[in-house]
């Protein structure tokens, strides 16, 4: 029972705190930018997400986030457009860190 | 007495041991897996794990006998009867398409099917023994897959799982491949199948205990109370995927098939006792 209380707790942790803090850090910036920018945002969130896709370690909810964030472009939400593609960036630089860790960590957990 | 010589020799044992005990055979793997869980739950047979939860929950179990008394899979096993007994278009059927016109074939699956350089699970096997008919392969998710699934299992209850790992590189890839994707953290939670279900099995997650994985396989397709219907092991895979919030898999992927040959020859020895019924 601790065990797995401490798993998920050190998995939020880690987890949503990084993709919040990211989003704060670049709260500054994103008030004032221009759909062109923006579009340029969801682009690069999108290679991002594409680059966790090829290395089949995609998270749960990123595609949508990028969809959101197409839609709220087109609506001309361009400040809650961008936090999105900068989570959706965020979640897919982390799916990658954790796929290239893990292609070693692994072994560590085999019973033996 | 330890002189530099002996030290060196030590040494070099050392690197030549050490990543041999890092890649165990499957043999040695499923030996190990099987051990741990006698080691963890000593009061626990062996025999008892193909039960699930229901093999280390005392409170579950006795409810989940109650309900065995009225197996709610009995309907898909009448209808997996009804659609295995039924010819094709050409004349052929289902019995055709397996060894012992497919009574009793169950524990052989999945197997590694040498010439295709795939793992076949048993469902992958009904569909294929579809197309080989010329008959639409049913959707993963279908209603009729999972009967005949159900049907092939209770056909096989009290059969031995002999998973083989033939002697080809590819057949070992494909279990090694399902091994890795077994023990590695994915998803927002970076949680791997093997926290909840070796590190932590027995523990709480919310009001319910978390399964050993010995076993596991043993017992699909399970129908599932909160469900109110029947589900195939690999939609329980794509569960616990997004339940890590990972982006899941088809079922019937690679993936799933790879894990299904994996999770299957670690409960080699054990018995089929499929269909199931589940929470």
């Amino acid at each position: 029972m601790s065990n797995l209380a401490v798993i998920l707790s050190l998995s939020l942790v880690l987890s949503v705190p990084v993709a919040t803090a990211s989003d704060i850090s670049d709260e500054a910036d994103i008030t004032a930018l221009d759909s062109e920018t923006v579009i340029e945002m969801i682009e690069q969130a999108e290679v991002a997400r594409s680059r966790a896709a090829d290395l089949r370690a995609e998270w749960l909810e990123t595609r949508d986030l990028i969809e959101q964030a197409r839609h709220d472009a087109e609506l001309g939400e361009l400040e809650q457009a961008a936090r999105l593609a900068m989570r959706a960036r965020r979640q897919s630089e982390l799916a990658v860190e954790q796929a290239l860790r893990e292609a070693e960590a692994w072994k560590r957990r085999v019973v033996r | 007495m330890l002189t530099p010589r002996s030290l060196r020799r030590f040494f070099v044992c050392l690197t030549i041991l050490l990543p041999l005990a890092a890649s165990a055979g499957p043999e040695e793997d499923r030996a190990a897996f099987s051990a741990y869980f006698n080691k963890r739950f000593p009061d626990v047979p062996l025999a008892e794990y193909v039960n699930g939860i229901y093999a280390i929950d005392e409170q579950a179990r006795k409810q989940w006998l109650e309900i065995e008394e009225f197996p709610p899979y009995e309907f898909a096993v009448e209808q997996g009867e009804e659609l295995f007994r039924q010819p094709f278009a050409n004349g052929k059927s289902y019995r055709d398409c397996f060894e012992n016109g497919g009574i009793g074939v169950r524990q052989n699956f999945p197997r590694f099917d040498t010439e295709k350089g795939e793992v076949v699970t048993m469902e992958w096997a009904l569909n294929r023994c579809r197309s080989q008919n010329n008959e639409a392969p049913y959707a993963w998710k279908s209603e009729e897959i999972i009967a005949l699934s159900a049907y092939m299992a209770w056909i096989s209850r009290g059969t031995i799982f002999a998973i083989e790992i033939p002697d080809d590189p590819a057949a070992l890839a494909a279990y090694e491949a399902g091994k890795r994707f077994y023990y590695s953290k994915r998803g927002q939670l970076n949680l791997a199948c093997s926290d909840c279900h070796v590190k932590s099995a027995g523990a709480f997650v919310r009001a319910d205990h978390l399964s050993a994985s010995l076993g596991h396989p043993s017992h699909f397709p399970v129908y599932r109370s909160k469900l109110g219907k029947m589900i195939s092991l690999h939609s329980r895979f794509y569960g616990c995927v997004r339940d890590v919030r990972a982006r899941p898999f088809e079922e019937q992927s690679e993936e799933y098939r790879n894990l299904e040959y994996f999770l299957t020859y670690m409960s080699n020895g054990l018995e089929v006792n499929g269909p199931g019924a589940r929470k």
